[in-house]
This record gives C-alpha cells, sequence and structure tokens, in this order.
C-alpha cells in the first residue's frame, strides 16, 4: 500500500489551478448538435425553405438578442444585428460545414461578426457610446437553459466552470465574450492596462479550460 | 511564430496559439494584427483547432449567461420580407385594401343606379316589399351641383337609429314608394360612411403620427400609474377622488421632487412632505415612456425591497400583443423609498397600453400571473 503523506490532502486542496498545466485537449462536444436538428434546419434553408428559417429563429432569435444587447448595450441595435445575422445565416446555409463547427457556434461566430461590424463602425463615426440599459442586465443561468439552443449538459458543463472562477476573472472573460475589450476600447479601462487584462483573461481560460476537461473525465 | 509549412514567421502571435485565438475572438487585436493572425490559421492547423475551440468556448459562455429577450413584434416579419420569403401582410394593410374595395364596389353600384340599372332589377324583382325597414318611409337622392349628392330625408316613417354621430340627419327614410330608392340610399349612406370612418383614420394616424416625430427639447411621452392590483384604485368611486385629490401630475412632481430630495437633500433642509406620501404608504410606479426616443424610465415609490431570492420584473402590454412582453428585471437593492429606473423597449413605433411589476423568484422562470404581480397599470375600472 503506497503511503500517502499527511499533508497531500491538505496542500492538493489549495492548490491553484493556474499552476496546472494546460489541457490541450479539446472540450469535445460543447456547442455540439447532438440529434442533428439545427444542421437539417440550415440544409433546409439552403434549400430555400422559408419555414426552416422561421423554425431557427424561434430558436436562436431570443438568445442571439440576448447576447447581442449585452454586446452592442443598445437593444435596438442588437434587433438590428439579429437581423443582419439571420439574413447571412440564410444566404450562407449553402456553405455551411457541419464538420468545420458545430450549428450554433457557426452561427454564433456570424452574430460575433455583426457585432464587431457595428462596433467598428460606431467607433468610425465618432457616435458617443450607448449607455447600457441599467434594468437589462444578468439573468440567472437557469433562464437561460433552453435545451433547443445547446445541451442541458454543456449549460450546467460551463455554469459549473464559469463559477469556478474568482469574481475578477468571470466579470473578466464575461467581458471579453461580450466585446467590451475590443482592441479601441481596452484603452479606454484606465483602472486595468490591457496587459493586465489579457493575463487576467490567460488564468480565467485556462481554469474554465482545465474545468472543463475534468468534467468530461 | 513559424509556420509549419512555409515556415513564415507571424510575429503577432503568442507561442500559445490558444492565446492567440482568444486574443482574436474577443476582438482584441488591431486590423493588421488580425490580418496576420488570419493568414497565419490558413497555414495552421493547430492555430485553427485553437481557434475552433475558442468559438466554441465563447459560444457557450454566451449562451449561458445572456438572459434571454423575445425579439420585437415583427421582427421575423421584417427579415422575411428582406428575403423576399412572402411574409404575410399586416392587418392594417388588409383594412386599408378592404376599405378602398368596399368603396369601389359601392361606386360601381351608384354608377349603375344612376344609370338606371338597379332601378329595372328593383322594379322586376320588387326588392324591399318584404324589408321591415323599408316599410312606411319616403327619401329621394339628388345629384347637387359640382357632383356631389344630397340625400334628403323622407318627412314621415320610421328610421334606424344612426350609429355614427358624424353621419346624424344625413340618413334618409328607409323606403321609397316601391323600394326602388332602397338600394341606392343604402348605397349613399355607406358610401358616405366609409368616407366619415376613412377621415377619421387619417386623423388618428395624424395624431399619432405626432407621437412618433422626435421633436428637439419635446417629447409626448405616455405616462401612467401602477397601482397594486385589487387595492381602492380600481373601486370606481375611490378611484375618482383619488386622482381628484392626487392627479397624475401630482403624482409624478412628488415622486420626482422626492428623489432630488434623497439624492440633494440635507437635515437642514428637509425635503417637503409629499403628497403622494400623505395620501398612502403602498406601492406605486410611474413609468414614463417617450415612443419617438424609445426611452423610459420608471419612477417607483414606497416599493420595499424584493425578498430574498426574488427579484422585480417589468412587463409591458401593447395591443398587438396578447401577453406581457419582458422588458427587465430591477437591479438588486432597490431603494425602499423612491428611485427612477432606465428602460428601453427595443423599438420605436410600439405604444404600450400597459406596465406590469412582478415579483418572482431570482432563479426560475416567471410569468405575470395575479399572484405575482405587485404593481400594474393604469389602473381599470370595473364595469
Amino acid at each position: 500500500m503506497i503511503a500517502v503523506p499527511d499533508d497531500f490532502y491538505a496542500n492538493a486542496l489549495v492548490m491553484d489551478e493556474t499552476e496546472l498545466s494546460p489541457i490541450h485537449i479539446l472540450p469535445s462536444g460543447l456547442g455540439e448538435d447532438p440529434s442533428n436538428e439545427h444542421v437539417k434546419l440550415i440544409r433546409r434553408m439552403a434549400n430555400n425553405e422559408g419555414a426552416a428559417l422561421t423554425e431557427l429563429y424561434g430558436m436562436w432569435g431570443p438568445v442571439f438578442l440576448g447576447v447581442a444587447t449585452r454586446m452592442l448595450g443598445d437593444r435596438r441595435e442588437a434587433e438590428d444585428g439579429v437581423l443582419e445575422t439571420f439574413v447571412r445565416l440564410w444566404r450562407r446555409a449553402a456553405d455551411y460545414d457541419p464538420h468545420q463547427s458545430p450549428p450554433f457556434v457557426w452561427a454564433f461566430a456570424v452574430l460575433r461578426g455583426c457585432c464587431i461590424e457595428r462596433l467598428r463602425s460606431r467607433q468610425r463615426s465618432r457616435k458617443s457610446p450607448p449607455r447600457n440599459v441599467p434594468i437589462l442586465s444578468h439573468a440567472p443561468v437557469e433562464k437561460c437553459e433552453n435545451a433547443r439552443v445547446m445541451r442541458l449538459d454543456d449549460f450546467r458543463r460551463v455554469k459549473a466552470a464559469m463559477d469556478h472562477l474568482a469574481p475578477n476573472e468571470r466579470n473578466c472573460l464575461e467581458s471579453a465574450v461580450f466585446l467590451s475589450y475590443t482592441q479601441t476600447e481596452a484603452a479606454e479601462h484606465p483602472e486595468t492596462s490591457l496587459g493586465t487584462v489579457k493575463n487576467r483573461l490567460r488564468h480565467a481560460l485556462r481554469k474554465v479550460r482545465n474545468h472543463l476537461s475534468r468534467y468530461e473525465l | 511564430m513559424p509556420c509549419e509549412k512555409c515556415a513564415t514567421t507571424y510575429p503577432a502571435m503568442n507561442s500559445d496559439p490558444f492565446d492567440s485565438a482568444a486574443w482574436r475572438t474577443f476582438n482584441m487585436l488591431d486590423s493588421d494584427e488580425a490580418a496576420v493572425f488570419d493568414e497565419a490559421m490558413r497555414h495552421d492547423p493547430v492555430l485553427r483547432n485553437a481557434c475552433l475551440e475558442m468559438d466554441r468556448l465563447s459560444a457557450a459562455i454566451a449562451a449561458a449567461t445572456a438572459a434571454p429577450l423575445t425579439p420585437q413584434t415583427g421582427q421575423l416579419e421584417r427579415l422575411q420580407s428582406r428575403l423576399g420569403l412572402g411574409p404575410p401582410k399586416s392587418a392594417p394593410f388588409w383594412v386599408a385594401v378592404s376599405g378602398w374595395a368596399a368603396a369601389a364596389v359601392l361606386a360601381v353600384l351608384l354608377v349603375l343606379h344612376l344609370t338606371g340599372i338597379i332601378d329595372q332589377w328593383g322594379a322586376s324583382s320588387g326588392a324591399g316589399a318584404g324589408n321591415p325597414l323599408t316599410q312606411g318611409s319616403d327619401a329621394t337622392v339628388s345629384r347637387g351641383l359640382g357632383g356631389s349628392i344630397h340625400i334628403t330625408p323622407a318627412s314621415s316613417g320610421k328610421t334606424r337609429p344612426n350609429r355614427n354621430p358624424a353621419l346624424a340627419g344625413t340618413r334618409p327614410t328607409d323606403k321609397g314608394p316601391d323600394g326602388k330608392t332602397t338600394a341606392k340610399v343604402e348605397t349613399k349612406r355607406l358610401n358616405q360612411e366609409i368616407e366619415v370612418l376613412r377621415d377619421n383614420l387619417e386623423k388618428f394616424q395624424t395624431r399619432d403620427q405626432a407621437l412618433f416625430e422626435v421633436v428637439p427639447g419635446m417629447a409626448l411621452p405616455i405616462v401612467m400609474t401602477m397601482n397594486p392590483p385589487g387595492t381602492a384604485a380600481e373601486d370606481p368611486a375611490v378611484f375618482a377622488r383619488n386622482d381628484e385629490r392626487s392627479p397624475l401630475t401630482t403624482l409624478l412632481g412628488d415622486a420626482l421632487a422626492t428623489l432630488t430630495s434623497t439624492s440633494g437633500g440635507s437635515a437642514d433642509n428637509p425635503p417637503p412632505p409629499s403628497a403622494t406620501a400623505a395620501l398612502s404608504d403602498h406601492p406605486t410606479a410611474i413609468p414614463i415612456y417617450d415612443a419617438a426616443r424609445d426611452q423610459g424610465a420608471l419612477v417607483v415609490s414606497n416599493l420595499p425591497p424584493a425578498d430574498d431570492g426574488e427579484v422585480y420584473n417589468l412587463w409591458v402590454t401593447t395591443h398587438n400583443s396578447g401577453h406581457p412582453i419582458y422588458v427587465g428585471t430591477l437591479p438588486e437593492g432597490s431603494a425602499s423609498g423612491a428611485d427612477s429606473f432606465d428602460f428601453t423597449l427595443g423599438s420605436t413605433m410600439v405604444l404600450p397600453s400597459g406596465f406590469l411589476l412582478t415579483m418572482d423568484p431570482e432563479d426560475a422562470p416567471a410569468t405575470p400571473t395575479a399572484a405575482n404581480t405587485i404593481l400594474q397599470g393604469p389602473p381599470t375600472l370595473p364595469r
């Protein structure tokens, strides 16, 4: 029997996860479409079936609008951004390759591209950034869970991983996901330099990836 | 970072491909760095995989942390229209088309009548003989100067009450000597009624249009009071008395005065007593919404802090929506006195018909019901 040092578990409990070596195993399955429902709808869209677009809009529209509102900070502009996203999804449906990325991930990338374009356009026109809508803030994760958007298990995996972060790391990661640290805006955060933000993000991402990989095991 | 295939070095890249992919995904690279990254990604499968992993992760985090929002009514139709998918026509369009179609049909009937075709048809069929509405009455129709039509009421006989006050005095008696005039009088009456309704519609549209015009320095806000459901406000007598003693403008002024005093008042200079507080201690709220700019503020008074684990949610109802639409969640720690919250409805050209404030568990989906509604407005009078 292998003797375990007395302080082994104590040390294990206080071990900082950032000290773990980076895991280069992809968290497989995250955002996958196991039922193939999304892929079928996209294929129908490629065949110019308007009903498929309607169904996909009903499925992804609310979550996309929530994401775009947080990215742009303006719900009216977010509505337009979501509309533009679905127009692009419709036109690019024929080029979609399910082997490249899962449908929701592919569509989210399109949405993010639309939002980035609008943020850049806003920057070019020197418009004052719209105030964030304070009454529309975060929602409990339970309100976000929708099995038709993403597997419920994926929601829980991500929630568990995010709960594992320190508050400042979690805020930093969420801000980055919702494009608050664009190249132009990152410099406008006087309290944190870009280097600090990147370091914090690096730690947060490593923790999340490690946690997700462990979850799979 | 050297490319595995072409050995080209991409200086903007980090040694960790995942870091580079993260900065690219989060839009933290400038345009030159982003171009270098995209070029490198074409050659480097490791970088491509890192990018895919980052895409998956950011999509999952976004979906798991952003509150879903119901798109505005009509967005799907806009999308379908933009893609040429033949969205269903809106109701106002059909109303307009059917109105014009009805006017055209009636005009044709009138022309036919004036040329005597209907008279001949009426004589041959003996129309009107069995119609109780056309008995004992008489009327004449004549063409006046400039082509206008004058309808001369008959001097005797029973008439149906005219439902449109704008048409009072224009309706003739119902029966001609042999029923021949019935059709033409009815045609004329309907034609005029259509014209009056169309005029009214234009007036309403012009009036409503003013609500949606942005005029610098001015707004035509929609303001209403929100009270707890089932309070005395729903009693017509009490409602009228309260409204007399404390009309909406007074409530609003008091609420704003309270806000000002709480933010800038001092012990030496206490705020004036509020008529709102003097009247009642029950919670009230006043939503003020500018439909032209899609900007609103919710001024709440005497709203107690939400229970542990519960939050206040604001909902809006419109004449077009059958169910309340979620507007947002009030930030936690709302003051028990007066407070103000900004909100938007996501689109101009929306006229709220009412607002609801509910208290729901923070971690449970909510739908406004009688059980969880804390405030609702405007107060409804019992029929």
